[in-house]
């Protein structure tokens, strides 16, 4: 019997059914996933993914004095208060090679790929660099180059600031106790072969207090931080300038990633970071944050070569990892007091040395994103006070990123409600007109018309707004805003004139007689456009460019919010539009003829009886049409300058989510930060628009059942 | 209750009551229906006379939330048990609906559906299948030069002849029939009540109608249902001559329905 | 009551704009591309300066002081002038006219040239550049197929016997290269044939100039062409529009790539979500019972219909390109890595994102579709011992076909018209092979492509000249605008019928 194979089909056929039915929930809960996947890393804090301790194998009696690792962490240069420089692989901890250096004292330094030391009125540098291997790419060796010598006025020093050192020139700040002494080189090949040394500058003076740090800062500027609190300001030619108070006793100074800010340690543990800035047009540092404090005496700072993470750590033997544009302590670990802390320049690797060698393997990505980065005001480096800045890349590698969403989200609702200011009251008229007042026999032609608009791709909308509306209204704006005060005065009066001269209404709908409306419509539009230089003239002086920016202080920008709210208004007109209507029809027709059959008006009916009983209908259709104008994209891309600005100005522009991930995602490097966070500004639009979309179903539910009783 | 004793009973009611939700619309029906007559179903709209017959070939399946409690006996299995395999129920229960429902096909395609499903394929032997059912109901003269036409063609009457065609084809051995000629005007309705008559010497033939007449003229046996309750089974002319129950008589006598 | 009329006139103005704004949409595209293919004039300008220009008129405004009026005057020639376009004064005119025999020259590269060739050797160098086409066409086909195509086989074959130098694999290449190196002298020949044919074209200042006729597309003597003729150039140029590639970076030439992209996409996403959205409509129909599930599923459908389509692409980069394109790589395409084959943009994961994106449209009409198959015909079935699946195969979806190939169609509409998913997941501005060709396996899943909404915005906001690609944007414009009016058009029509029949079944 063929029964039982029709059972099977049967059974088939209905789970393949039921599959299919369920996928789309799959799909749904797939999509959230996915996002969620994607931008969940970045609220995940630091972690310390490995602790290894490391054993040289050669046993050195002395203690480490510093010690540097290479990116990849695998060797080491550790250098002894001895004078010995080892190489070493921290892997297996074999010495890999050795330098003697005729260096006394401790006052050893490395900074700019040069390992410096000062001793005997000497301050000698050498270049010493991890070499990579060719083929492999790793960094298996280490080079000490030939030393450059300096002569300097002390016998030894305490900190120094390197700001040149190449072949070309040399400039370099040292201190000791209370004196700073600051020598500028240049070095020239003459054609003989011989460097010639050219002496730019040489100055000793005193600062007036024990020095805590020395630090160059962009515009040839020189900080000299004072350990009772101050940091004096010096420019190019070592004169005093200005100084900004730390109020708090000074431990260590030393500049940030992006050399942009300079990190200050207290003596009480407070760790800040201050930042220059134009404020009323004189330079002047800020306080741009202050960190979570340590518990002690702050002892020092490890920066690594990719973003503003940094270490702190102090007396007590706290550390913490900070990052310094979102204020944020990642990790936090305990060490003896004697430790202290070199990074690899990626950053994954913090090496330990002191008591014991370790190497710390951290986790520490999207260091730079924090919810209050995301959404509250914060200071930038360079930034006269905190604000919401979105600028996701800069000119170069050091650039900080600002991320705040805030321009982008006031953005997107500026859009959307320059949409609804125009699509709003022409959809409600036009449905509600449609609905109650013209005639069944013409909603065959104006329901495709509505449908048509509907089915406009909006590239095609954004195209005609940037490239003809924007131009056009620029010329013509003043007589567009008076066509929309003039246009439905005109018709009201027309009709009353047809009424009254050619013909007198009975009935309470209207027929083909409406278009009459048409022409007289693009007359006075036409007319209206003809006034335009008259009006200008008149009201605005000539220019209406000109008379926006000397009233309201904005430029006019041609790609603007107004014209995106007619761009936009085009886009969500029909999706209200439709909504509305299927309300208002929704509204039964007994309501209304009992209405009428009281004596009620048509006119007083229709807003009265049948808006009230739609009013939630008609609610759900704008709140769906201000979700589509929240997502819309391409013309937002296309119609608005796309300038991240902060501003509910209707002339100039904005950059909404949507557009921003348009123009941001295909540039964005797989799995960073930016990348996420466009993928976390995907997730709020979808929340939105689910919030949205599921609210108006149920009031739409709920208010169905209501009228059906 | 009594009625002449049945000599060959094809579906045997025991106890059945259903349920739609918390509505209880047949409450302890048992009754016996006799092979190769016509028995009616009769009484006032919501008495539950159409939900009994949809029991026999299971209809009510389509419906949500039914419950259905005790037994109908067909073939020497209960029915209503979900183990009873409802394609092969209904290749053996057929029905005719209130509205005439041919497929937007060719009358021809209409009346071979079942046959087709049930897996026959031959051309020449679904030709003559199809000829013999409308000849059987009375309908191949009228449309023997139009086989390949839309059934949606056919006037109202000739639909409903061509849905008894289409069911003979499957060659049940119960032909339900569920208010057959309501929509019918009164020439149409007098073709299908000669074809019932005509019909019920190879089948079983249940009929649910609520008017009275028309179960005096077609049938042998009527049952009269009143609120889901089975109220009087007996023969058409004893039930109709002389009612045991005050609310058949009430009802045959136009008091109330 | 009398005011409450002039409300009235009030609203009714609401509806009048909304359909004005939707005629002048369509007004605006077609008034600013459509002209463009009409052979324009080409007027001889003589300035009192004694400059002279040979050019077409593309404007005429006010001047800045607003006293006269001046003309823009497309004056081609970019490779000797610099410059398309010059502005010219009114009363600097001394004389204007429209000089016989003025040549327009459409070219591969530097835009049109305006300028003259003796009478006698016209149509000489008409068949000149005839066969100059048909030689271009045949070293492209040429560097397909015997260049790029034998590279191709050589680089198989090096992959393929990576790991042993066998004799087979020695032979073959050292075959193949010989080859490569013939069929790349065969080229040169082509090209220094191609160098050879030229012509004297002289510019209106009487200055000279040596054209190649191969890099002439089209040589037409615009002032004397007989309104039939100009008809006839007027259907040309559409069909050149339509069916020929872009040239200079987009801004001449056709828009064939882009359309063949925009089809084939929708194609492939119709392939995908028709079914899967019949499925789903049947499901929610027929199968589900009402509960938790059917308004999971349906707050779902509705919610899918509002997420804005960026969250599509977003989406699609994420789960489809990186996630299922990269686990494809890894597994098939493993020989090409770190250069990914479908863990990047290509047209599959696009058609898939959109699929997504237009599924609650082809959802939601198809159960409009089901609504409408009256119950009777279920019952009918059923009552003929059908099994379920048997009722949905025969009855059901046979009547509701109608709305959901609405539902299809309205699906192809918006996916034809939306570009900022594509964006994000595939589309490029100038993609060298299209998506299905003549080389195995013919269809390519894995390229990316052009569509005509990216075109616009393209070629409209990212072009490097504007001004020049802007008849070219408009046109794509209305090209983009016609196929889907056409498409919303026939959703329309077959809505309205399956509306009526429903009535008709109601009664």
């Amino acid at each position: 019997m063929n029964t039982n194979i029709r059972k099977i089909k049967n059974n088939v056929a209905h789970g393949v059914f039921t599959v299919g039915g369920i996928s789309t929930i799959i799909i749904i809960v797939l999509l959230v996933t996915f996002l969620a996947k994607e931008f969940v890393p970045l609220f995940v804090s630091a972690r310390l993914k490995e602790t290894k301790e490391v054993v040289f194998k050669p046993q050195v009696s002395e203690s480490l004095l510093f010690a540097r690792i290479s990116e990849d962490g695998n060797m080491g240069l550790f250098f002894y208060p001895s004078g010995t420089l080892y190489l070493v692989n921290i892997q297996s901890g074999n010495l890999l090679k050795t330098w003697q250096l005729n260096v006394p004292g401790k006052n050893v330094y490395f900074e700019n790929n040069h390992l410096f030391y000062a001793a005997h009125k000497k301050f000698t540098a050498y270049p010493l660099r991890f070499t990579t291997d060719r083929q492999t790419g790793l960094e298996t060796d280490a080079k000490l180059g030939e030393p450059v010598e300096i002569e300097i006025p002390f016998e030894s020093v305490t900190h120094a600031a390197v700001r040149e050192l190449s072949d070309e020139e040399i400039t370099i700040a040292v201190s000791s106790g209370d004196e700073a002494y600051f020598v500028s080189l240049e070095m020239e090949e003459s054609f003989s072969g011989e460097i010639e040394v050219s002496d730019e500058m040489k100055k000793q003076f005193s600062v007036g207090a024990e020095i805590a740090g020395l630090e160059f800062y962009p515009g040839n500027l020189l900080l000299v931080a004072l350990t009772p609190g101050q940091v004096k300001i010096y420019d190019r030619s070592c004169v005093y300038r200005d100084l900004f108070n730390n109020k708090k006793e000074i431990a260590v100074m030393k500049k940030l990633f992006g050399d942009r800010a300079v990190c200050i340690g207290g003596a009480d543990g407070s760790v800040t970071v201050w930042s220059e800035a134009i404020r009323n047009q004189g330079r002047k540092f800020f306080l741009i944050h202050s960190m979570p404090s340590l518990s002690g005496k702050v002892k020092g700072f490890a920066f690594n070569d990719r973003d503003r993470s940094f270490i702190g750590w102090d007396a007590s033997g706290l550390v913490k990892l900070y990052h310094s544009t979102s204020e944020n302590v990642r990790l936090e670990m305990q060490r003896t007091a004697e430790t202290r802390y070199t990074f690899n320049s990626k950053g994954t690797i913090l090496f330990a040395y002191g008591d014991k060698n370790e190497c710390l393997h951290l986790e520490n990505h999207h260091a730079d994103v924090t919810v209050k980065t995301l959404f509250a005001k914060v200071w930038y480096e360079g930034y006269p006070k905190p604000a919401y800045v979105w600028q996701s890349t800069g000119g170069s590698q050091d650039f900080e990123p600002k991320f705040s969403l805030v321009p982008l989200l006031i953005g997107t609702f500026k859009g959307a409600l320059y949409a609804m200011l125009f699509a709003l009251p022409l959809a409600l008229c036009g449905a509600l007109f449609m609905n109650q007042f013209l005639h069944p026999s013409l909603h065959q032609y104006i329901k495709p018309v509505v449908e048509i608009m509907a089915g406009l791709p909006s590239v095609i909308i954004g195209f005609l707004a940037g490239l003809w509306l924007a131009p056009v209204l620029e010329k013509v704006l003043p007589s567009v805003l008076l066509a929309l005060l003039v246009i439905p005065v005109v018709t009201v009066i027309t009709g009353f004139l047809i009424e009254k001269i050619f013909f007198s209404k009975s009935t309470d709908t209207y027929k083909f007689e409406i278009f009459i409306f048409v022409p007289v419509i693009v007359v006075t539009f036409w007319a209206c456009l003809n006034c335009n230089s008259f009006l200008s003239d008149w009201l605005f002086n000539g220019d209406f460019k000109q008379y926006v920016y000397d009233t309201l202080g904005m430029p006019y920008d041609q790609r603007n919010a107004v014209v995106v709210g007619f761009a936009m208004g085009f886009a969500v007109i029909p999706i209200i539009f439709s909504l509305v209507e299927d309300a208002l029809s929704f509204v039964p027709k007994e309501i209304i003829a009992g209405s009428l059959a009281l004596g009620l008006s048509r006119w007083k009916t229709a807003t009265g009886v049948v808006l009230k009983s739609a009013r939630s209908g008609i609610l759900s259709a704008v709140m769906v049409g201000f979700g589509r104008a929240i997502g819309e994209t391409m013309i937002v891309l296309m119609a608005t300058g796309n300038t991240p600005v902060l501003s509910m100005f209707p002339f100039n522009g904005f950059r909404t989510l949507s557009a921003n991930i348009a123009v941001e995602l295909p540039e964005a490097p797989v799995d960073g930060s930016l990348y996420r966070i466009l993928f976390l500004s995907a997730f709020l639009l979808f929340l939105f628009t689910f919030l949205v979309n599921t609210l108006t179903d149920l009031l739409r539910d709920y208010w169905r059942r209501r009228l059906q009783g | 209750m009594e009625y002449t004793a049945i000599a060959n009973p094809v579906i045997t009611v025991e106890d059945l009551n259903l349920y739609y939700g918390k509505f209880q619309a047949l409450k302890n029906i048992s009754m016996l229906i006799e092979e190769k007559i016509t028995t009616a179903f009769i009484g006032p709209s919501g008495c539950g006379k159409s939900t009994l017959l949809r029991c026999f070939n299971r209809m009510n399946d389509l419906v949500e939330n039914v419950k259905v409690e005790g037994k109908a006996i067909f073939n020497e299995e209960n029915i209503l048990v979900p183990e009873c395999d409802v394609t092969t129920l209904r290749s053996r229960v057929g029905m005719v609906f209130q509205k005439s429902n041919p497929f937007p096909m060719s009358i021809f395609d209409n009346i071979a559906y079942g046959p087709r499903k049930k897996g026959i394929r031959n051309k020449t032997m679904l030709a003559e299948l199809v000829e013999d059912c409308l000849k059987a109901a009375a309908l191949w003269d009228e449309v023997k030069n139009k086989l390949d036409k839309s059934a949606l063609g056919l006037s109202g009457g000739q639909q409903q002849r061509l849905c008894i065609a289409r069911t003979i084809a499957m060659k049940p051995e119960v032909i339900l029939m569920d208010e057959p000629c309501s929509a019918l005007d009164p020439i149409a309705t007098t073709k299908i009540e000669d074809l019932i008559g005509e019909l019920q010497k190879d089948y079983t033939i249940v009929i649910v109608t609520h008017n009275m007449q028309q179960a005096a003229r077609v049938s042998q046996r009527t049952a009269f249902m009143y609120l889901g309750e089975l109220i009087e089974y007996g023969d058409t002319d004893a039930l109709f001559q002389n009612p045991k129950n005050q609310k058949t008589e009430d009802y045959i006598t136009g008091r109330f329905g | 009551m009398k005011s409450e009329k002039v409300y009235t006139y009030l609203l009714s103005t609401g509806l009048m704009i909304i359909t004005l704004m939707v005629l002048s949409v369509f007004c605006i595209v077609i008034v600013n591309g459509a002209p463009h293919f009409w052979p324009k004039k080409v007027s001889h300008f003589v300035l009192k300066d004694g400059r002279e220009y040979l050019g077409e008129i593309h404007g005429k405004e006010l001047t800045l002081d607003k006293s006269q009026f001046r003309y823009r005057i497309k004056i081609g020639n970019r490779d000797v002038y610099g410059q398309d376009y010059v502005w010219i004064d009114e009363d600097q005119i001394v004389s204007r006219a429209f000089p016989h025999g003025v040549i327009m020259l459409e070219r591969m590269e530097w835009g049109n040239a305006y300028g003259f060739i003796p009478e006698k050797s016209i149509t000489e160098i008409k068949t000149k550049i005839k066969e100059a086409t048909r030689l271009r066409k045949r070293i492209v086909r040429f560097e397909k197929k015997n260049i790029a195509g034998v590279y191709a086989d050589i680089e198989a074959i090096q992959k393929k016997y990576a790991e042993e130098e066998t004799a087979y694999r020695k032979n073959r290449l050292s075959e193949l290269e010989d080859q490569y190196r013939n069929n790349e002298q065969i080229l040169e020949e082509l090209y220094i044939k191609a160098q050879k044919e030229t012509f004297r074209f002289s510019l209106i200042d009487k200055t000279e100039k040596e054209m190649r006729c191969f890099d002439i597309v089209h040589a037409t003597a615009v002032n004397d062409l007989s309104i039939v003729r100009k008809a006839g150039v007027f259907i040309y140029r559409i069909g050149e529009f339509i069916f020929s590639y872009p040239r200079e970076s987009n801004t001449e030439g056709g828009v064939f790539p882009a359309l063949f992209g925009t089809v084939f996409l929708v194609l492939i996403m119709s392939v995908f979500v028709f079914p899967f959205g019949v499925i789903a409509a049947v499901y929610l129909h027929e199968y589900a019972r009402h509960g938790i599930i059917l308004k999971l599923v349906r707050i779902t459908i509705f919610n899918l219909a509002g997420v804005p389509s960026i969250v599509y692409g977003v989406f699609g980069l994420g789960f489809f390109i990186y996630t299922v394109g990269g686990g494809v790589d890894a597994f098939f395409f493993s020989d090409n890595l770190p250069s990914p084959t479908f863990g990047t943009g290509g047209i599959l994961w696009a058609s898939l994102t959109m699929a997504i994106l237009t599924l609650p449209v082809v959802v939601v009409a198809s159960m409009e579709g089901l609504k409408s198959v009256p119950q009777m015909y279920r019952d009918g079935a059923y009552g003929l011992a059908a099994t379920k699946w048997e009722v949905i195969k025969d009855v059901v979806i046979p009547n509701a076909m109608p709305g959901m190939l609405t539902g299809l169609i309205l699906a192809i509409s918006r996916a034809a018209g939306e570009v900022a998913p594509l964006m994000i997941t595939g589309v490029v501005k100038l993609a060298l092979s299209l998506p299905a060709d003549l080389t195995a396996p013919f269809v390519h899943l894995e390229r990316k492509f052009m569509h005509l909404g990216f075109h616009i915005y393209d070629v409209g906001f990212q072009s490097p000249n504007v001004e020049a690609s802007r008849p070219m944007v408009f046109n794509t414009t209305l090209l983009l605008l016609v196929v889907v009016f056409v498409l919303n058009l026939t959703a329309i029509i077959i809505r309205n019928k399956l509306r009526k029949k429903f009535l008709r079944s109601g009664v």
